[in-house]
């Protein structure tokens, strides 16, 4: 079976053009990580230490305990990682929009039949030693309440 | 494009036969690249029909979360809420030809940009997920090339045509499990996409932290802050990880071939013993990190992305596969033709 000469040149290019393409972030002056191109950085920075600086939402109860919230209650976005990134951007916005974000977890929280207890909702950075997180208690050795805003519930549902 | 009787007689002056080596475009038989697209095809069908709810998601994203990547830059914006909603239902809609090779020069191209939009969109807000990275490589490379010539409707409906009107030049029924460069380039090209990713993921280990990778505590950090990091963003942490924290040797261990494979990742391509070796031992990677961080790479974990490195037409052999797919008019009703 013959392979016309056109089809040749067109998979030695598609091959080149694609390795490039694929290859390509990797070397560019900072690295690039996109879709569907990347260098691929997930989990290659230094990390000598086992400490934590988080940026979270928390649910507090009345009796003031605290629980996590979960990615789509505390930032509208199922996917952990993104909603731990649109947290973080969250608490270096101004006050007007710490609050908005806030009172639109809150309200998530309100809608949420498992979450009845909780009458606020605290954006907050933390610091935790991981290692020991595991080991002995797992509580933040530091935190920081950027924005706290109350969960109002309306009484006739 | 592929086959056509027009290109036959094409002759450009570029004799370009250096560049045309085995080595670089080894022969495979049409039954295997259909093989792969009809198995990719599948995985993307089943993946995209699970994770619609999640997709559609997006529809109501605050236009504050949006952080455009690659062709999101385009935008200046989110997308209106239906445009979102058509996006997913129509992905889903056209990964059924293209897992089927129904007219693929039209629905191949049209799944791919549909699924890089898709898969763009959702990763234009706050974090990229490399978990979908090679899903989308594999799916664009197989719409760019003859994955339809075997396993296919299309197939079917040109051995029917050629059988009716054998007269027509163009129309010779071609043996899909006849070994030809047309198809193992493109095999070729699944694997390297693969395995770049791999290295690109080591060379940025050995640029971000050098050797303190392996000879640190690196990555049992790494494995104590992912799950704490989980937990407290109100997911769900692995319950392995953290108990495997006291044994800090076996980090160094697991991080030294971790990399190792990463960096040694172009030796799959160099011999097919290494590749299918590398493919079980990454898959082993792979369901080691499922278990120790609780983060699935569902692509690479269902098998289905290493495939380019086996022979994965002898699966048609598989009577109740072959079957489904000859119900399907994907394959004669008399099975797959025995590869030589």
């Amino acid at each position: 079976m013959s392979w016309p000469l056109w089809e040749r040149l067109y998979a030695l290019a598609l091959t080149l053009l694609l390795s490039a393409l694929v290859v390509g972030p990797a070397f560019r002056n900072p690295p690039y990580d996109s879709f569907p191109f990347s260098d691929y950085p997930m989990f290659s920075a230094g990390r000598p230490t086992p400490q934590l600086r988080l940026t979270h939402v928390q649910g507090v109860f009345e009796n003031g305990s605290r629980t996590p919230l979960s990615p789509w209650v505390a930032a509208g976005n199922h996917e952990v990682l993104q909603a731990g990134n649109l947290i973080r951007h969250a608490s270096f916005g101004s006050v007007e929009s710490r609050g908005a974000f806030c009172r639109r977890a809150a309200a998530r929280v309100a809608e949420e039949e498992d979450l009845q207890g909780v009458v606020a909702v605290e954006l907050v950075t933390s610091d935790f030693d991981c290692v020991r997180y595991f080991e002995e208690a797992q509580k933040p050795q530091f935190q920081r309440t950027h924005e706290r805003c109350s969960v109002t519930r309306d009484s006739a549902r | 494009m592929f086959g056509h009787p027009g290109f036959c007689a094409m002759s450009l002056p570029l004799a370009g036969r250096w560049a045309f080596t085995p080595r670089l475009f080894p022969s495979a038989p049409a039954a295997r690249l259909g093989t792969l697209r009809f198995l990719i095809g599948l995985y993307a069908f089943v993946f995209l029909s699970i994770r619609a709810p999640h997709y559609w998601s997006y529809s109501a994203m605050h236009p504050e979360q949006f952080q455009p990547v690659g062709l999101g830059t385009l935008l200046s914006g989110i997308l209106p809420a239906p445009i979102v909603q058509i996006l997913v239902v129509s992905s889903v809609l056209l990964s059924v030809p293209f897992m089927l090779g129904y007219r693929f020069r039209i629905f191949g191209p049209l799944f791919a940009s549909a699924l890089m939009a898709l898969l763009t969109y959702s990763n234009c807000f706050g974090q990229i997920l490399h978990t979908e990275h090679l899903l989308a490589l594999h799916v664009l490379v197989l719409a760019l090339t003859p994955a339809a010539d075997a396993v296919s409707k299309d197939a079917i409906a040109r051995e029917h045509a050629a059988r009716r009107s054998s007269a027509v030049p163009g129309f010779a029924i071609s043996n899909p499990a006849t070994p030809h460069p047309r198809y193992g380039w493109a095999i070729q090209l699944l694997s390297i996409v693969c395995v770049a990713g791999y290295l690109l993921a080591g060379i940025a280990k050995v640029r971000h932290s050098g050797m303190e990778f392996v000879m640190g505590d690196t990555l049992r950090n790494y494995v104590a802050f992912d799950n704490v990091r989980k937990l407290e963003l109100g997911s769900i942490g692995s319950p392995v990880g953290p108990v495997l924290l006291q044994h800090t040797g076996l980090f160094g261990v697991l991080a030294g071939l971790s990399l190792g494979l990463e960096l040694g990742a172009p030796l799959a391509l160099v011999h097919r013993g290494f590749g299918m070796l590398w493919t079980l031992l990454v898959w082993g990677f792979h369901l080691g990190v499922l278990v120790i961080m609780a983060i699935g790479f569902p692509y690479h974990l269902s098998f289905i992305a290493f495939l380019s490195f086996y022979r994965a037409e002898a699966i048609l052999g598989w009577r109740p596969l072959g079957a489904l797919l000859a119900r399907l008019g994907l394959i004669p009703q008399a099975g797959p033709e025995p590869h030589p």
